[in-house]
C-alpha cells in the first residue's frame, strides 16, 4: 500500500511538472510536491524522516550518504541531527533550493557541489556541519566524528581552494596528542581561519595571535616534525 | 633802534706749526721708548714725553703716533725674540721670564706716556689700547714665533714629563710661563698650551695603561689610577691654569687610565671584579666603584658584570644536586650568599641602589630556575621553627624571618610555597613541635604583609582549630569528670583529639584504620561528646597524622616509654597478644594502607636504638613474607623513646609530581576568575592585553604560563563565559 502511494505520488508529481504547473518554486504546487516527497520518506508513525528515509533519499538520487552533497543538502534543510529531517527542515529546505522534486534535485547536485568551490559556501557549510555532527545534548564534537567531518570536508575534491594539504598530519597529531577528547566548537571554526590565513610551511604563524592551543601545538609539532625529517 | 645780535669774533692769531713738529716729537717719543725698552728710563722726564704725545694727538698726528709705536715695539720685540731663541733648556724659561717681565714693566710706562692716545685716539678710531697692543705684539712676535713656541712647548712638556716620572723639577719657571700665557688670554693659554699639553698627556697615559695593564693586577691598576688622577689634579693647582686644565686632565686620565682599559681591566681573571668580589675585597672594589663612577658607563658595566656573576653562581648553586639533597643547607647557602653580596653593596658600592636592583633581578633569576625553591624554602623555615631559633633572642630571630622573607620575594611561585608550607605548618602544629609561638605568628604577619589576607586566612585558621580544639578538650574532659564516666569511657587512655576544619588543613585522603578496641571506645564517646555540641557537623578521624605515648617493659622488666604514630601504635598493640606476627596478620588485622604501614614496620624494626620489633628475615626494607618478633632485648639508655617514622621529608618524585598536579589544578580557577574580572570590566579585549593583564594580576602568586591562560580562556569560551569577536578573531568579548 505503501509502496502504492509511493508510485502514485511520484507520478502524480511528475505529471504535475510536465504540466508546467510548477514553474514558480515556492509555488503551493511546490509546496505540495515536496510535502509528497516528504511523505514518502517518513519514518511510519513518527514525525520525521530516520535513518531509514534517509538511506532511501539517497538512493533514489542516485548518491552515497557520505557524500558530501548530501552535508550541502543538509545544510540547506538546516537540519539539526545527522540522519534526520524533520518536515519543516525538508520542505522548506527543498523550496528554498528550488527542487521539489527528486528530478529537479538530481539535476541541481552538480550546481551544488560545486558551490563548495566558493569561500562563503564553504565556510558555511564547514560551520554548519560541527552543530550538525554534534551527538543529542552535547555540546562538543566527539573527536572521531569531528575527523571524519574534516576529511570529508577538506579533503573532497569539490571544495577546491578550501581543501587543505595537511588533513592527514592534523588527523594523525590528534590521534597521537589529543588523548580522544572532544573538539570546542572555537577550535573547530578557528581550524578554517588557520587554513585560510596561515601558510602550509606556517613561515607566517604567529603564536602570539590567539589561535586555539591546539593549532599552536599543531604548529609546534610539525616544526619538529618537519625539523627532524630534514636533518634525516 | 633794533640791536643785532652780538658777533663775537674768534681771536685769530696765526699758529705757525712747525712742518718738521710731528717728525721732531715723534723721534723725542721714539726715543725715549727705545730707552725705556734699555731699562734706562731714569733720565726721562715723564712730564715732557706725555706732553709731547699729548701734542702729537692733539695736532691730529695721532695716527702716526700710533703707527710708530707699532713699528718701535715690533722691531724691539724681534730683538728680543732673537736673544731668547739663543738659549737652550732651563735657561731658555729663565731668559722668557726675565724679557716678559721686562716687557710688561715697559709696556706699563708706555701706557703712561701715551695715555692721553689711548683716552682720545684709541678710542675713538677703535684701535687696541697701548698696553694690549704690548701683549698682542709680545705673542705674536715671541711667544708665536715658530723656533720659541716649539722650544717652549717642549721644554715645559719634558719637564711636565719628567714630574711623571717621579723627578723634582723647578715648578716655579713652569707657572711662570702659564702665568704669561695666562695673562696673553685664555684662548693663548688653550691653544698654545693646553691643548698640545693634553695630546701629550693622552700619549702618556695611553702608553702607561698600556704598561700597567700586563704588568699589574686589577687593584695594584686601580691603586695606580687613583694616584694619577690626585697627581694631575695636585698640578694643576700647583702651577697650570687649573680653572680650565683640571677638569680636562682629570677626563683624558680617566679616558685613558680607565674607560680605555675597562673590559680587559674588570674582566682580569685572578684578580678583576670577579675575584674581588669572591675574595670580599671591600677596599678595592670600593675603590674601583669610586672610579668607575667617573666613567661613562662605568658603573652600568660593573652593574651587569655583578649581575651576570651572580646569576652564574646562584646557577650553578640551584642545579647542584649535592646542595638539593639537604634543603635546609640549600636555602642557607642562598642566604650566605645574598648576605655576601649585601654586604659588597653596603660596603663597597655606596650602598647603591641600582646595584641593589640588579642583585635582587639576578637572585630573582636563579631561584626560579629550581623549580624545588618553594619547597626548599618551607622546609628552611620548618627547620628554623623547629628547632633553629631555641635559644636565640627576639631580635636575631626576626633578623632570621626577615632574610627568609626576602628569599620568598624572589619566588615567582608564591602558591607554591604556600601549598607546602601549609604541609609543614600543618605536620608542625599537629605533633606540637613548635618551638615557638611568637615566631610562627611574626612569620604569618610577614606573609600578610607581603602577599595579602587571603594567602594568609586558611594558615591562620589553622592556628585557630588548635586553639579551638584544646578547649574543646578541655571540656569533654570536664564533662566526663561531671558524670563520673572518665574511667569508664577512656579507660585510662589520655586521648588528645584535635579538630581540624576541612579546607583550611592539606587534604589528606581520608584512611581506614582499624584502631584496638579500648582506643575505638574513646573515639566514639569524643564524637558523641562533640556532635552533641556541634550539630549538624561531620567528624572523621585521621589516624594517619596522629601520636601516641606507650609503656612498654622489656626483658629485664627494663621499662620505656615509647613515642610512636598512631600507625605504630595500633601495631605495636598487637604484640599484647602476640610475641610474633607476619606481616600478612598485620596487615589484615590493622587494614593499615600498604605504603603506610610498611614506613612505619620499617621505622619499628630497622633502626638502630629504636628496634622495639625484630624482623625475619633481617634487612632494610619491609617485604609481604617478613615475619615480626618482639624485640626483648632492646635497650636504651633513655626513659622515653621517639619513634619517628621513616619519613620523608623532602618529597618522592610520586609526591612531587602530584602536588605540582595539585598546584596546577589550583590554578586553573585563579586564573579563569582573573579572565572574567578583566573582561567584565573591560567587555572587549584583545588576546594579548588579557594575556598581560592575568600575568600581571596573579603575579603577587606565581606567574601563568600564557599557553595555560589561553587555555583556560578556549575553556570559558565553551561554557559561554566568553566569545571570540566574529569581525576579528583576535578579540574576545564578555557574555554577561
Amino acid at each position: 500500500c505503501l509502496a502504492e502511494s509511493h508510485f502514485d505520488c511520484e507520478k502524480a508529481i511528475d505529471d504535475f511538472f510536465t504540466s508546467g504547473m510548477a514553474d514558480q518554486p515556492g509555488s503551493r504546487g511546490g509546496r505540495r510536491a515536496a510535502e509528497a516527497l516528504y511523505r514518502r520518506y517518513k519514518e511510519p508513525g513518527e514525525d520525521h524522516i530516520g535513518v531509514d528515509g534517509v538511506q532511501k533519499f539517497c538512493e533514489d538520487l542516485g548518491v552515497e550518504p557520505s557524500d558530501i552533497v548530501m552535508l550541502v543538502i543538509s545544510y540547506h534543510m538546516g537540519a539539526a541531527v545527522m540522519c534526520e529531517y524533520s518536515q519543516g527542515e525538508f520542505v522548506t529546505g527543498l523550496m528554498k533550493l528550488g527542487a521539489e522534486t527528486l528530478g529537479r534535485l538530481r539535476s541541481k547536485l552538480p550546481e551544488l557541489r560545486s558551490s563548495l568551490a566558493k569561500a562563503d559556501t564553504f565556510r558555511a557549510v564547514y560551520s554548519f556541519a560541527y552543530d550538525f555532527s554534534r551527538e543529542k545534548g552535547q555540546k562538543c564534537v566527539q573527536l572521531d566524528s569531528a575527523v571524519g567531518m574534516w576529511r570529508l570536508l577538506l579533503e573532497s575534491p569539490h571544495a577546491g581552494p578550501n581543501a587543505w594539504p595537511l588533513v592527514d598530519d592534523w588527523v594523525a597529531f590528534l590521534e597521537a596528542r589529543h588523548n580522544n577528547r572532544a573538539i570546542a566548537k572555537d577550535t573547530w571554526l578557528q581550524l578554517l581561519d588557520f587554513i585560510r590565513s596561515v601558510k602550509p610551511d606556517f613561515s607566517n604563524f604567529d603564536e602570539n595571535s590567539a589561535w586555539p592551543y591546539l593549532l599552536d601545538e599543531f604548529v609546534e609539532h610539525m616544526r619538529e616534525k618537519r625539523a627532524a625529517g630534514a636533518c634525516a | 633802534m633794533k640791536k643785532g645780535p652780538i658777533k663775537i669774533e674768534p681771536f685769530r692769531h696765526p699758529v705757525t706749526v712747525d712742518p718738521q713738529y710731528a717728525d721732531k716729537t715723534w723721534k723725542v717719543l721714539e726715543d725715549a721708548i727705545r730707552e725705556i725698552h734699555n731699562q734706562n728710563a731714569s733720565g726721562l722726564s715723564f712730564e715732557e714725553l706725555y706732553r709731547n704725545a699729548y701734542n702729537m694727538v692733539l695736532h691730529k698726528y695721532g695716527p702716526r703716533l700710533y703707527e710708530g709705536l707699532i713699528r718701535t715695539l715690533t722691531a724691539h720685540l724681534t730683538e728680543v725674540a732673537k736673544k731668547i731663541e739663543e738659549k737652550e733648556g732651563a735657561p731658555f724659561l729663565r731668559e722668557l721670564k726675565k724679557r716678559w717681565d721686562e716687557h710688561t714693566k715697559s709696556s706699563q710706562m708706555i701706557r703712561d706716556i701715551l695715555m692721553y692716545m689711548d683716552r682720545t685716539f684709541v678710542v675713538q678710531q677703535q684701535k687696541t689700547p697701548v698696553f694690549t697692543l704690548g701683549l698682542e705684539l709680545w705673542r705674536d712676535v715671541v711667544v708665536r714665533n715658530r723656533a720659541i713656541s716649539e722650544r717652549l712647548l717642549s721644554i715645559v712638556s719634558s719637564l711636565i714629563m719628567k714630574e711623571r716620572q717621579g723627578e723634582v723639577i723647578e715648578r716655579g719657571l713652569i707657572k711662570s710661563v702659564t702665568q704669561m700665557l695666562v695673562e696673553l688670554g685664555h684662548a693663548v693659554y688653550v691653544e698654545d698650551f693646553e691643548k698640545p699639553f693634553l695630546a701629550a698627556a693622552a700619549e702618556f697615559y695611553r702608553k702607561e695603561a698600556q704598561e700597567y695593564i700586563s704588568s699589574s693586577d686589577c687593584p695594584e691598576y686601580l691603586r695606580k689610577a687613583e694616584a694619577r688622577l690626585g697627581e694631575e689634579a695636585e698640578r694643576c693647582g700647583a702651577y697650570l691654569e687649573a680653572a680650565s686644565t683640571e677638569p680636562k686632565i682629570t677626563r683624558v686620565v680617566e679616558t685613558e687610565l680607565l674607560k680605555a682599559q675597562m673590559t680587559p681591566l674588570l674582566e682580569m681573571e685572578h684578580s678583576g671584579l670577579i675575584a674581588l668580589m669572591r675574595d670580599d675585597k671591600f677596599d678595592d672594589l670600593s675603590r674601583l666603584y669610586c672610579l668607575m663612577r667617573r666613567v661613562d658607563n662605568g658603573l652600568a658595566t660593573v652593574r651587569t658584570m655583578l649581575c651576570e656573576h651572580v646569576k652564574e653562581v646562584g646557577r650553578a648553586l640551584v642545579s647542584d644536586p649535592e646542595r638539593s639533597k639537604d634543603p635546609v643547607e640549600y636555602v642557607q647557602a642562598l642566604l650566605d650568599m645574598r648576605d655576601k653580596y649585601e654586604r659588597i653593596i653596603t660596603q663597597a658600592f655606596a650602598d647603591d641602589k641600582t646595584f641593589r636592583n640588579a642583585l635582587n633581578q639576578a637572585f630573582e633569576h636563579f631561584v626560579n630556575l629550581n623549580v624545588r625553591s618553594p619547597e626548599f624554602i618551607s622546609l628552611f623555615i620548618d627547620d628554623k621553627l623547629r628547632r633553629g631559633i631555641k635559644g636565640l633572642s627576639d631580635t636575631d630571630v626576626e633578623g632570621v624571618l626577615d632574610k627568609v622573607m626576602a628569599l620568598f620575594r624572589y619566588l615567582q611561585e608564591k602558591d607554591v610555597f604556600e601549598k607546602y608550607y601549609k604541609q609543614h605548618l600543618a605536620k608542625r602544629l599537629l605533633s606540637g613541635r613548635t618551638t615557638s609561638d611568637d615566631a610562627e605568628r611574626n612569620l604569618l604577619v610577614k606573609l600578610k604583609t607581603e602577599c595579602g589576607y587571603q594567602f594568609t586566612s586558611k594558615l591562620e585558621s589553622m592556628f585557630t582549630d588548635i586553639k579551638t580544639s584544646r578547649d574543646t578538650m578541655a571540656d569533654f574532659r570536664n564533662r566526663l569528670t561531671e558524670t563520673g564516666k572518665l574511667e569508664a569511657e577512656l579507660g585510662g587512655i589520655d586521648l588528645q583529639v584535635q579538630v581540624l576544619t576541612t579546607g583550611s588543613w592539606p587534604t589528606q585522603a581520608p584512611s581506614k584504620c582499624n584502631l584496638p578496641r579500648e582506643l575505638e571506645t574513646a573515639c566514639e564517646s569524643f564524637r558523641t561528646f562533640y556532635l552533641s555540641t556541634h550539630s549538624g557537623r561531620r567528624l572523621t578521624f585521621q589516624p594517619n597524622m596522629g601520636t601516641a605515648d606507650l609503656r612498654a617493659v622489656f626483658g629485664g622488666g627494663r621499662r620505656h616509654e615509647l613515642n610512636v604514630s598512631t600507625y605504630q601504635m595500633c601495631v605495636l598493640l598487637l604484640f599484647n597478644e602476640a610475641d610474633s606476627l607476619s606481616y600478612r596478620d598485620i596487615a589484615q588485622a590493622t587494614e593499615i594502607p600498604t605504603p603506610d604501614l610498611k614506613r612505619a614496620l620499617q621505622s619499628l624494626a630497622c633502626v638502630k636504638g629504636r628496634n622495639v620489633l625484630r624482623k625475619e628475615p633481617a634487612g632494610k626494607d619491609v617485604a609481604d613474607s617478613d615475619v615480626f618478633f618482639f624485640n626483648d632485648k632492646f635497650t636504651s639508655k633513655l626513659i622515653k623513646v621517639k619513634i619517628s617514622t621513616v619519613a620523608a621529608t623532602k618529597e618522592g618524585e610520586s609526591e612531587k609530581a602530584e602536588t605540582r598536579q595539585k598546584v596546577e589544578e589550583d590554578r586553573k580557577p585563579q586564573i579563569e576568575a582573573a579572565i572574567v574580572r578583566i573582561m567584565k570590566a573591560r567587555q572587549r579585549l584583545d588576546h594579548n592585553t588579557i594575556i598581560t593583564e592575568v600575568t600581571r594580576q596573579l603575579q603577587a602568586r606565581f606567574v601563568p604560563n600564557p599557553a595555560t591562560i589561553k587555555k583556560r580562556i578556549e575553556s570559558l569560551i565553551e561554557r559561554e563565559f566568553l566569545a571570540r569577536d566574529g569581525n576579528d578573531r583576535k578579540f574576545y568579548t564578555y557574555l554577561a
